[in-house]
C-alpha cells in the first residue's frame, strides 16, 4: 500500500555559496524534525557533499554579512575555496582529504590567509543591504503591529516570487494523482506558498485576507516564528527574494521599516571595527 | 510525540450516518485496526480521507466512553461535501489524533464553563459527556451553546440528557429566532449574566467561529475569570497534522500539534489580532 521512494544517487554541490550552505542547515532543521524525517530529503543529504566557495564579491542583494552566514562559510562543507589572484586556498573538512586525491597541493603562507582575510572583509564592505540580527526575532515580535507593512504590502502583489526563490520555504501540500484506469492513487507532497490566498483557505474562512498579512506572515516567519519553532532564523541574507520581486519590495528594508530603525550606521561600524 | 497513526491513512467504514441539520451530519465509524473511542481524546482531531480527493481535518465528537468513533462535518467543500454522500457501509480512511486534549485536570474541583459556538460544540460533546457521567468532579458545569438559527442546533436529542443531568446547566441562544422559537435571541454572551457562573472559580473551554472565540475572551475576562484558566480551540487549515506543511500556523505555534486546545495566555500575543 504505501510506499516512499528512496534516492541513494550521490551529489556533489560544487560552487555553492555559504548563504545557500547555510540554507542547507536550515533545511537540516525542517526537514529531518525528529521522528519526523523527510526520508526522501534524509537519503539525498546523506549521499550529498558541499564544496562551497566564499564569495569574493558581494552582489547588489546580498545582506549574509548580517544574517552571520557568509561570505566566508565557517562550517558545514566538505571543502572551502577562496578565490585569489592566480591560486585558490582550500579549507578540507576534517577527513575529507580524499576528496583532493591528485591535486596539487601546498600550505598556504601567512600572507596568503591574511589575503583571504582581506578578500572577505571586503566583500563585507561591499555589502549595501543591513539588518540588525541582534536579537531580531524579539525586536520582530514586538513590531508585528507596525503601520509599515501595510505600506510594504500596498506594492506587494502576492505572486509568490519570494516564496518559490527562498532557499527555506518549507511549507507544502499533499497533491493526490489518481490513476484514471486503475484505482489507484499516488500522494505526492509538492510546495506550497503563503503568499496564495488558498494556504490558510479553511471552513472557518481565511484568517490572512489581505496581502499585507500574507506578506508579514512570510516575514515574520523567517525573522520571528523560526526561531521559537526550529531554534535558528529561517533567513540566510542570500537577497533572491530581492532579485525576483516584480515590484521591488526589498526584505531588508521591510525589516528596518517595521522596526523602525536605519542599521546601516551600525553595521558599518562592526565592519571597520573587525578591519 | 508523533506516532504511525498518525503517519499512515487506516482504512475506516461508517458505521451509522446522522442527518444533525440539512448540511450538518455525524459519520459514526468502525476503524479496520480495531481502535475506538477510547483510543482518542476529547479535544484532539482526525484527518479524514478520501481516496483521490484528499483529507479534512475533523475534531472528534465521541466521548471515550462510547462504542464508536464520531465525527460531526458540515458540508462545505470539496471533500465535505463528498463525505456528506457516504452512506453505511461506505469506505474512507482516517489519519490520527492529532493535537492537544481538553486539559480536563485543569477544570477538576472548579467550575466547569463550556462555551460553544455552532459547529463547535462537537469538540466539545465529549467534554459534557464527561462532565455528566463524573458530576463530583466539577463544582457545577455550565453550558452555553450558540448558533445562527434555530435550524442549526445539532445533537438536539442529547439535550434533555444535558439539561438533566446533576450539578449541570443547559443555556442555548440563537442569533436569529423563527416563529416556534421561545428561547434566548442574542449571542452567546448574552448567556452570561444568567448563567451563575462564579468567575473566581471557573475554568472555560470555548470552541466557535474566531469572532466567537474573541468576543467570548472579551466577556469572560471581563467578569473576572483568570486569563490562564480560558481555554480555546483554534481552527486553521491543518494539512499534514504533525508540525511540517506549515499551513496552520498562528505565530510560532502550529495548531495541529501545539493546539488544537491553548490556554489563551500561550495565543495571547497573536489573537484575536486579525490577519496573523
Amino acid at each position: 500500500m504505501a510506499s516512499t521512494p528512496k534516492f541513494e544517487k550521490k551529489y556533489a554541490f560544487f560552487g555553492i555559496r555559504p548563504c545557500d550552505l547555510a540554507a542547507v542547515r536550515v533545511m537540516d532543521k525542517t526537514m529531518l524534525v525528529p521522528g519526523l524525517e523527510d526520508s526522501i530529503y534524509e537519503s539525498r543529504r546523506k549521499n550529498s557533499i558541499f564544496v562551497v566557495v566564499n564569495c569574493a564579491r558581494a552582489e547588489a542583494n546580498c545582506f549574509c554579512a548580517s544574517m552571520g552566514t557568509g561570505p566566508r562559510a565557517e562550517s558545514g562543507y566538505d571543502l572551502s575555496i577562496t578565490e585569489l589572484p592566480g591560486k585558490l586556498i582550500i579549507d578540507v573538512a576534517e577527513g575529507r582529504r580524499n576528496l583532493l586525491e591528485g591535486v596539487e597541493l601546498r600550505p598556504s603562507t601567512e600572507q596568503e590567509v591574511r589575503s583571504e582575510d582581506e578578500v572577505i572583509l571586503r566583500t563585507r564592505r561591499q555589502m549595501t543591504r543591513h539588518i540588525d540580527n541582534e536579537s531580531l526575532a524579539t525586536r520582530m515580535y514586538a513590531a508585528i503591529d507596525s503601520p509599515s507593512w501595510s505600506v510594504v504590502a500596498d506594492k506587494c502583489l502576492a505572486c509568490g516570487n519570494c516564496t518559490m526563490v527562498c532557499p527555506t520555504c518549507f511549507c507544502n501540500t499533499v497533491r493526490e494523482e489518481a490513476d484514471l484506469v486503475a484505482d489507484s492513487v499516488t500522494r505526492v507532497r509538492v510546495w506550497d506558498s503563503c503568499m496564495s490566498k488558498d494556504f490558510v483557505y479553511s471552513a472557518g474562512g481565511n484568517p490572512r485576507l489581505q496581502r499585507r498579512d500574507r506578506y508579514r506572515q512570510f516575514v515574520m516567519h523567517k525573522f520571528a516564528y523560526w526561531h521559537d519553532q526550529f531554534g535558528l532564523s529561517g533567513c540566510v541574507g542570500c537577497g533572491r527574494c530581492i532579485t525576483w520581486c516584480p515590484v521591488g519590495i526589498d526584505i531588508t528594508a521591510t525589516v528596518n521599516d517595521v522596526l523602525g530603525e536605519s542599521p546601516q550606521g551600525k553595521e558599518k561600524m562592526e565592519v571597520l571595527q573587525v578591519g | 510525540m508523533v506516532s504511525q497513526v498518525q503517519l499512515t491513512i487506516a482504512p475506516a467504514s461508517v458505521a451509522e450516518v446522522a442527518q444533525e441539520t440539512p448540511d450538518t451530519f455525524t459519520l459514526v465509524l468502525n476503524l479496520a485496526d480495531g481502535r475506538g473511542p477510547k483510543d482518542f481524546v476529547p479535544g484532539q482531531f482526525n484527518m479524514l480521507y478520501l481516496l483521490g480527493i484528499g483529507e479534512v481535518p475533523i475534531s472528534i465528537a465521541s466521548s471515550p466512553n462510547e462504542r464508536r468513533v464520531m465525527h460531526t462535518v458540515r458540508s462545505v467543500g470539496t471533500v465535505t461535501s463528498l463525505l456528506a454522500k457516504l452512506r453505511p457501509g461506505d469506505k474512507l480512511g482516517l489519519r490520527g489524533p492529532f493535537g492537544k486534549p481538553w486539559p480536563m485536570k485543569e477544570a477538576h474541583g472548579r467550575q466547569l464553563i463550556v462555551v460553544a459556538g455552532g459547529l463547535g460544540l462537537p469538540p466539545l460533546r465529549p467534554v459534557i459527556l464527561e462532565a455528566i457521567r463524573k458530576p463530583e468532579s466539577f463544582e457545577g458545569v455550565k453550558i452555553l451553546y450558540g448558533v445562527r438559527t434555530p435550524s442549526d442546533l445539532i445533537f438536539q436529542s442529547e439535550f434533555p440528557a444535558w439539561e438533566k443531568a446533576k450539578g449541570c446547566e443547559f443555556f442555548v441562544t440563537v442569533d436569529r429566532g423563527d416563529a416556534k422559537w421561545k428561547g434566548n435571541v442574542g449571542v452567546v454572551t448574552t448567556l452570561f449574566p444568567g448563567a451563575g457562573i462564579k468567575p473566581s472559580q471557573a475554568v472555560a473551554f470555548v470552541c466557535g467561529p474566531e469572532l466567537m472565540i474573541k468576543f467570548v475572551i472579551l466577556e469572560l475576562v471581563k467578569i473576572g475569570v483568570p486569563k490562564e484558566r480560558i481555554f480555546v480551540s483554534m481552527e486553521r487549515n491543518m494539512k499534514c497534522g504533525v508540525g511540517t506543511c506549515g499551513h496552520c500556523q498562528l505565530g510560532p505555534n502550529f495548531i495541529c500539534k501545539d493546539g488544537p486546545i491553548f490556554a489563551y495566555p500561550q495565543i495571547e500575543r497573536f489573537f484575536p489580532k486579525s490577519g496573523v
